[in-house]
């Protein structure tokens, strides 16, 4: 037997795993193709292709834990492979607060917009994306493009011993241009999509070079307390690393800075955060978790209010609810973070501020500490400073040093309209409009 | 997959058949690469992981193009069917080319390597290896409510290494590392610290760190930061940092700035750039106290190769020598670039990602003081020796380093802890107030994030405890 030929090879280690004595067993079979361009300075720099199957097992005896990769492709060794794994995990402890995976079987409810066959036979076409959307950029006066054009086309198989079996195919592409004019006068965009049609390569170039060309000499930023105007990239960021501290593990871990938060305020009565997997054309959008559980809606903050953590099934039992249906089979995630848009157009926000900025990217944020918040990131690329409403220059070196329940409390405005945001420096896909927030501390080095 | 084992032929194969579509470089990497991974939070077990992984990497060059492939089901038909896709889009790649790319010149090299374990990784039991973790968690557990993270981690990387100029390398690497997380509670405060440590080698490396006794001291240190920490004290004072501030210091604003692809741009859209260009090279940049080197050759490091991903020797590079930026780090490109040629740089994570330039063992080098000498003397002061939050803007110019456990110096002498000092600072605002270096020296371990798809790569990073100027504190 060929472990790649699909559900055979996945029910095929369920079964093997249950006959030997597991209690729980999730068995994965991953087929992908991901081909990226990488360009810099306006030349590709390196094509490449990773072809790869993966079977992935996670089993419990006991309430012993055990995940691990199966190599072996005929049936005598698969079973060999899962006798020894289980082995190794009945020598460890258990672990109590354990308590299994989802019992389905379910019935699963596709997802428009998630798998394009022109995304999945592009080949070398790509080249035409990135020459075209490098052009276009060169002729707004920038000087340099570099960044990446990816696309992946994948197909996974799920069995589990909750009696799941299911199977999805995807495609995904994201393209990022960072466009500069010279070393500090930067301007950087990504765009995303399930779908070819839906990527716009050619408006995302322009626009990063938009902004590179208005970023022009830039001076240093000066210490204080000033209204920010995240544009959806930097904010972005922000809440990527606000989605983990949603989970029930980092809650557990004391990596949570909204540990006991439920059914308390923790932001601005307009902001309302929502996990979805089911979105179309969601870039991390899928029918079911990796527990085979299906996958929901989840509104984490309503009207400044926290509703729930991110759980699987065990987490959600121990928590005394319904697993939302973000497995993880060991620490739950966020699917698509989706931040609910305001009423008004960004060139009003800028308007109203008195004395602020507009920051259009930030790197390497960090936090001091996990469980309060306290964290300090880095705006680059292009950070406008705004007077009495009107943008009158352009700084560089500073930091945003603050907390993150200040900054969800502080928020004063949305905008109509918001994009989907992930990248390098974005870990988790975050569909965001621009935000202001009042009042956001800034600090530069001596 | 052991070396007896490995399907030379096939990495043979692939470069042969590179040549014949048209390559005038081919480099491949067959491997088999484990990992394992044993977590506890708090007092609960999470999940052991056992990760098993065969696959080769290939990288060619056509009509001056660039072109990386990597896959993990090696039946033959497969893999030379990818190779003829990618060359396909190289070619099509090509076309955007203002100049050739070229690598730098370097002799074919043979060698075999095996990183010795005293005590092999697997034989030591996995329940073993948990109950280490469990003996650390006693420790923790001396101050009450302390929440911790603790990962024990570890990896085999069997790797076969050619190209078409005739290179044949074959390295045995084994890694170990620790991770944790800890969160120190008081009077509904907290403060949280994370450390990694990592070598190559067994499992005699784990014993060298001491984690049981420093990590009770540690939570030990955090509690009395919560419970007596000052705020650091106002206007210029003198700054003594540990080796672990020392060494994250020297990664961020030396390791990272003088990497060559970033200089010439190759990272613009992810890892950033640089605030260096070839017109810094012999340029002060600091006080002549200072030289901060990249060693990989460093036996035992979690760094540590004998050769890199592009088949160079590997060799110790002066990176800043007596106050003045000496050397950047290179891979074959880069070197070509510049005229000159690779330093060694070139690693990949694994056969899945593309070798790029990387650090290895980044440290500062000890100078002549003991620790005590650098104490004295300083009226006012701050000791930082350990550190929370840090971060560093894409061009490594404008970073910042949180005080963890931290105290105030007076008159030479420690006194109370000092709660978050803030150490915000220039690259060369920090280079120029170094004074002195004691003589010890020490290492951390990290993994280095670099590259798209992000490639976490093992490195040390250390130096001596030194002493700065002129600082203010936030």
């Amino acid at each position: 037997m060929d472990i790649s030929e699909s559900f055979r090879g996945a029910e095929f280690v369920v079964d093997q795993a249950k006959e030997l004595g597991a209690d729980d067993c999730v068995a994965t079979v991953t087929k992908s193709l991901a081909r990226q361009l990488k360009f810099v300075n306006n030349e590709i720099a390196t094509s490449k292709a990773w072809d790869f199957v993966n079977t992935n097992v996670f089993m419990s005896v006991g309430k012993r834990i055990i995940s691990s990769t199966i190599r072996e492709t005929d049936e005598a060794r698969i079973r060999e492979a899962v006798k020894s794994l289980l082995a190794v995990a009945g020598k460890m402890q258990p672990k109590k607060d354990y308590n299994g995976i989802a019992k389905g079987p379910f019935q699963y409810r596709e997802i428009p917009e998630t798998f394009d066959q022109k995304v999945a036979s592009l080949a070398e076409g790509g080249v035409d994306i990135v020459s075209s959307a490098v052009d276009k950029a060169l002729e707004k006066g920038v000087k340099r493009c570099s960044g990446v054009l990816l696309w992946n086309s994948s197909e996974s198989f799920k069995a589990t011993s909750g009696g799941v079996k299911a199977s999805e195919k995807g495609t995904d592409m994201q393209f990022s241009l960072r466009a500069l004019v010279d070393k500090e006068m930067s301007g950087h965009r990504v765009g995303l999509s399930r779908m070819m049609g839906k990527l716009d390569h050619n408006r995302i170039a322009l626009e990063a070079a938009d902004m590179a060309v208005k970023a022009s000499r830039p001076s240093d930023g000066k210490v204080g307390k000033y209204d920010v105007l995240f544009h959806p990239m930097a904010f972005a960021n922000l809440m990527s690393y606000t989605a983990n501290s949603f989970s029930a593990f980092y809650v557990d871990s004391g990596f949570s800075f909204l540990a006991d938060k439920i059914g308390k305020k923790v932001a601005s009565d307009m902001f309302s955060l929502t996990d979805d997997g089911t979105v179309p054309n969601g870039y991390w959008s899928t029918k079911y978790d990796e527990e085979g559980h299906p996958v929901r809606p989840t509104p984490l903050v309503k009207d400044g209010v926290m509703q729930t953590y991110l759980h699987n099934t065990s987490t959600a039992r121990n928590h005394k609810t319904e697993s939302t249906g973000n497995a993880g089979l060991i620490s739950p995630s966020a699917w698509n973070i989706d931040i609910r848009q305001g009423d008004m157009e960004v060139e009003d926000m800028i308007s109203s501020i008195k004395d602020g900025l507009y920051v259009t990217n930030l790197w390497y944020t960090r936090f001091t500490n996990y469980r309060t918040g306290d964290f300090s990131t880095i705006p680059r690329d292009a950070i406008f400073r705004v007077k009495d409403g009107k943008i009158t220059g352009n700084w560089k070196s500073i930091r945003i040093s603050d907390n993150m329940l200040n900054i969800m409390r502080n928020v004063s405005a949305l905008s109509r309209a918001k994009e989907q945001v992930y990248w390098w420096e974005t870990s988790v896909p975050v569909t965001t409009p621009h935000v202001l927030v009042k009042g956001v501390n800034v600090t530069k080095p001596q | 997959m052991e070396k007896g084992t490995m399907d030379r032929d096939l990495a043979d194969s692939v470069v042969k058949k590179a040549q014949e579509l048209g390559a005038s470089y081919a480099e491949v990497r067959l491997e088999s690469f484990d990992a394992s991974a044993f977590l506890l939070k708090n007092d609960t077990p999470e999940i052991s992981d056992f990760q098993k992984s065969n696959g080769l990497g290939a990288r060619f060059l056509v009509n001056g193009a660039m072109g990386f492939m990597s896959i993990n089901d090696l039946k033959k038909a497969l893999v030379m069917k990818r190779v003829e896709e990618t060359i396909r889009t190289i070619r099509a790649s090509a076309r955007m080319l203002k100049s050739p790319l070229k690598f730098a010149s370097e002799p074919p090299a043979k060698h075999e390597w095996v990183v010795r374990q005293k005590e092999k990784l697997q034989d030591v039991d996995p329940k073993d290896k948990m109950e280490y973790l469990f003996d650390v968690r006693k420790a923790i557990r001396e101050v009450d409510g302390t929440q911790s993270f603790l990962q024990l981690f570890e990896t085999m990387s069997r790797k076969y290494y050619t190209n078409s100029e005739g290179s044949m390398l074959f390295s045995e690497t084994p890694r170990i590392g620790l991770f944790y997380l800890l969160t120190v509670s008081a009077g509904g405060d907290s403060e949280q610290r994370m450390l990694e440590h990592g070598a190559s080698g067994g499992w005699e490396s784990v014993k060298k760190w001491n984690t049981i006794h420093n990590v009770g001291q540690e939570v030990r240190a955090l509690k009395a930061v919560l419970e007596k920490g000052k705020a650091a004290p106002k206007g210029d004072v003198k700054l003594v940092l540990s080796p672990e501030l020392v060494g994250i210091l020297v990664h961020e604003c030396c390791g990272h700035p003088t990497e060559a692809d970033r200089i010439m741009g190759r990272e613009a859209a992810q890892a950033g750039e640089s605030f260096l260009d070839r017109g810094w090279l012999g340029k002060r940049i600091g006080n002549e106290a200072v030289t901060v080197v990249e060693d990989p050759t460093v036996e035992g490091s979690y760094g540590f190769y004998h050769y890199d991903d592009e088949g160079v020797k590997a060799r110790r590079r002066f990176l800043i020598k007596d106050g003045k930026v000496n050397d950047f780090l290179h891979n074959r490109q880069t070197a070509a670039m510049m005229g000159i040629r690779s330093n060694g740089a070139a690693r990949a994570v694994n056969y899945s990602f593309e070798p790029i330039v990387r650090m290895a063992n980044t440290f500062m080098l000890p100078g002549k003081h003991s620790f005590e000498e650098l104490m004295e003397g300083v009226k006012k002061g701050v000791y930082m020796k350990s550190f929370t939050e840090w971060n560093i803007d894409d061009r490594r110019w404008n970073q910042r380093y949180v005080g963890c456990e931290s105290y105030l110096i007076e008159n030479g002498e420690i006194k109370a802890p000092v709660r978050r000092p803030v150490f915000e600072i220039t690259t060369p605002g920090f280079y120029e107030r170094v004074e002195a270096c004691g003589k010890d020296i020490q290492f951390v371990a990290g993994e280095c994030g670099k590259g798209e798809p992000m490639q976490g790569i093992p490195v040390w990073m250390g130096g001596p405890h030194i002493r700065l100027k002129d600082v203010r504190l936030g």
